[in-house]
């Protein structure tokens, strides 16, 4: 009897560990800043879906273009039809591995810095993308939060000269995503 | 009235007409799903079934479209700004179609109850297909407001 009990909660033990090695959202923040001189440029995505591995420190990220939000509707319209072609590339994708995963205990409350490395694939176009960010654990859930910077022109997303004082080829990105353990 | 003067009235006139139009589409902002019509009404368990047997299909018959679906709120999502989603699902079925409310219309988020029947008409912003199982697939909405209110 007391085997059969050691052996369940063993087995009990082990499901809720697993339970607690991915976690996921599907309204991460994403921002986009691309203010030049002339105009703010600005828009944020509220659908985001990411999920971490905790064991392997894999992270990926998943963004709909079309998802972008900004204030002015023609603003908007420009974003999708000229630049990014959402049509055509609707999804921006990010694969990649969290380089001082093992530096990050996922068991224990505290603000972590971090490292990630991946592949950013935006406008048809794949590019190594490197950053620095930070994992907060905070009573069983995981907030990640960075901020970095992409060359548009990196992405075959070209500005045109009229406009190069208005919007900026260096774009700011911040990520801001709150995740919760994912049952499987 | 000379033939000069009604050239430079009728330039002036379209100088102010084009200057006018300029300026209402430069600060133009995002229409309120509220007046707008919606380009397909549709029941949530059809456009589920719709996405899952040819989702690239779907995709280009919607992307971009006003769609107003009526189906059972799962859940109800709140973030830490105060932004809602309704999450419209089917029972057995693990994909959903996720519809982030306009920032503008959060008192109607909130007395939705999970269970309920309700229409919800939105921009259909994306499909993110799961391949990995876990996660479930998504019809993305945004700018939503909700329809109606109907009793379960």
């Amino acid at each position: 009897m007391k085997n059969f009990l050691f052996a369940t909660t063993l087995v009990c033990a082990m499901t809720a560990a697993n339970a607690q090695d991915k976690f996921f959202t599907k309204s991460g923040k994403v921002y986009f800043n691309a203010s030049a001189k002339l105009e703010k440029v600005e828009a944020t995505n509220r659908t985001a879906i990411a999920v971490i591995d905790t064991k392997t420190g894999d992270l990926q990220m998943a963004v709909m273009m079309k998802a972008f939000e900004f204030e002015k509707a023609l603003m908007q319209e420009h974003f999708n039809e000229n630049y990014v072609e959402s049509d055509k590339y609707p999804k921006c994708q990010f694969v990649g591995q969290i380089l001082n995963n093992s530096n990050v205990n996922y068991a224990k409350d505290g603000i972590y810095d971090v490292k990630v490395k991946g592949k950013m694939t935006l406008h048809g176009k794949d590019k190594d993308v490197e950053a620095n960010g930070k994992i907060i654990i905070e009573k069983g859930k995981l907030m990640m939060n960075s901020d970095f910077i992409i060359m548009l022109s990196d992405f075959n997303i070209s500005i045109p000269g009229l406009v190069k004082e208005n919007i900026s080829n260096e774009t700011k990105i911040s990520v801001d995503c709150s995740l919760d353990p994912l049952k499987s | 009235m000379s033939r000069k003067k009604i050239i430079l009235i009728v330039f002036a006139f379209l100088f102010v007409t084009g200057g006018a139009f300029g300026t209402y589409e430069f600060f133009r902002g995002n229409p309120d799903m509220v007046t707008q019509k919606a380009d397909f009404i549709i029941g949530a368990p059809d456009l589920l079934h719709e996405f899952a047997t040819n989702d690239s299909g779907a995709t280009k018959k919607y992307i971009g479209k006003i769609i107003e679906v009526k189906g059972t709120v799962k859940k109800v999502e709140k973030d830490d700004q105060d932004f809602f989603t309704v999450v419209v699902a089917e029972t057995g079925n693990p994909s959903s179609i996720r519809c982030a409310i306009d920032s503008t219309k959060k008192n109607e988020a909130l007395q939705l109850k999970e269970g309920t029947i309700t229409s919800v008409k939105g921009i259909f912003t994306g499909y993110n297909k799961d391949e990995t199982g876990l996660l479930g697939s998504d019809i993305q909405m945004n700018r939503c407001v909700i329809s109606t209110y109907l009793k379960k």
